[in-house]
């Protein structure tokens, strides 16, 4: 890869970096780390497979406790406003490319 | 354009050829979009405009448009179809789906190993791992996993 598209590609990322919505999300991320318990209950419930009947109240149960946790609410919050810029970012630049990147990247089919 | 399916999963499809006009204008574009969400998003599309013009994008264009040119390429994917068939046909009529399989196998291999196809896959890992590296430094500069933030599910073919 040549060292211009590099620098390109780099200088894009810094731009993404300094962003508002990165810039909220990351400090986000850093106050939910910080709340030990809330982080691990969030990290808990998304470790979470999709629920059987017996550990879907549970995991009700679980998320009706994240919804009294602020740091984690913010977290969240500031996450999915990142992950919509992402997505017009990948429209963005797969428009302009006429390559899907994110859908390019994706892993293989799951049927082996 | 056509989708050529030799390597499951990558599933790349071209646009027309880049226009030499936009080249360079991805600076300027970047250095507004500090603090603009709509810059930034201008700035991407610009991004994509410049890819279009690196090493590995052109490599993969000029490697495709070669293979989309080859007699060889042509009869190669014609007697890979006609094996699939077989294969069909076989399971169908409860025939020797094994020696089908077996046909088939070997009209992959052969298209495989097409020199227009070699090169073709080569050139399209390449672009790969250019398109690799985008989503990383995405991932790293915002703190969320860039093609897992993208991921549309596309529909599934396990039932």
């Amino acid at each position: 890869m040549l060292l211009q598209t590099k620098q390109q590609i780099q200088d894009f990322a810094t731009a993404l970096r300094e962003s508002p919505p990165v810039q909220k999300f990351l400090a986000a991320k850093e106050a939910a780390e910080s709340d030990t318990k809330s982080w691990l209950m969030l990290q808990r419930y998304q470790n979470q497979q999709p629920p059987t009947s017996p550990e879907a109240q549970r995991l009700a149960m679980l998320f009706e406790c994240m919804q009294d946790q602020p740091t984690l609410l913010d977290y969240l919050d500031a996450r999915i406003e990142v992950v919509f810029l992402l997505e017009q970012i990948n429209q963005q630049i797969s428009a302009a490319l006429g390559i899907n990147v994110a859908a390019s990247l994706r892993p293989a089919s799951c049927c082996g | 354009m056509p989708r050529f399916g030799w390597r499951a999963g990558v599933g790349l499809m071209l646009a027309p050829a880049a226009a030499g006009k936009e080249a360079g204008m991805l600076q300027p574009a970047i250095s507004e979009s500090v603090w603009n969400p709509e810059a930034l998003l201008t700035a991407a599309a610009a991004l994509g405009r410049q890819l279009r013009y690196s090493e590995e994008y052109r490599s993969f264009v000029a490697a495709q448009q070669e293979a989309e040119a080859s007699a060889n390429v042509r009869a190669a994917q014609w007697r890979l179809a006609q094996a699939q068939q077989a294969v069909r046909q076989a399971m169908q009529t409860k025939g020797d789906v094994a020696a089908a399989v077996t046909r088939f196998q070997s009209a992959q291999a052969e298209f495989q190993t097409l020199p227009e196809i070699e090169r073709l896959i080569a050139a399209q890992l390449r672009l790969i791992e250019l398109l690799e590296y985008v989503a990383t430094r995405l991932s790293e500069a915002s703190g969320v996993d860039f093609v897992q933030a993208c991921g549309q599910p596309t529909g599934g073919c396990c039932g």
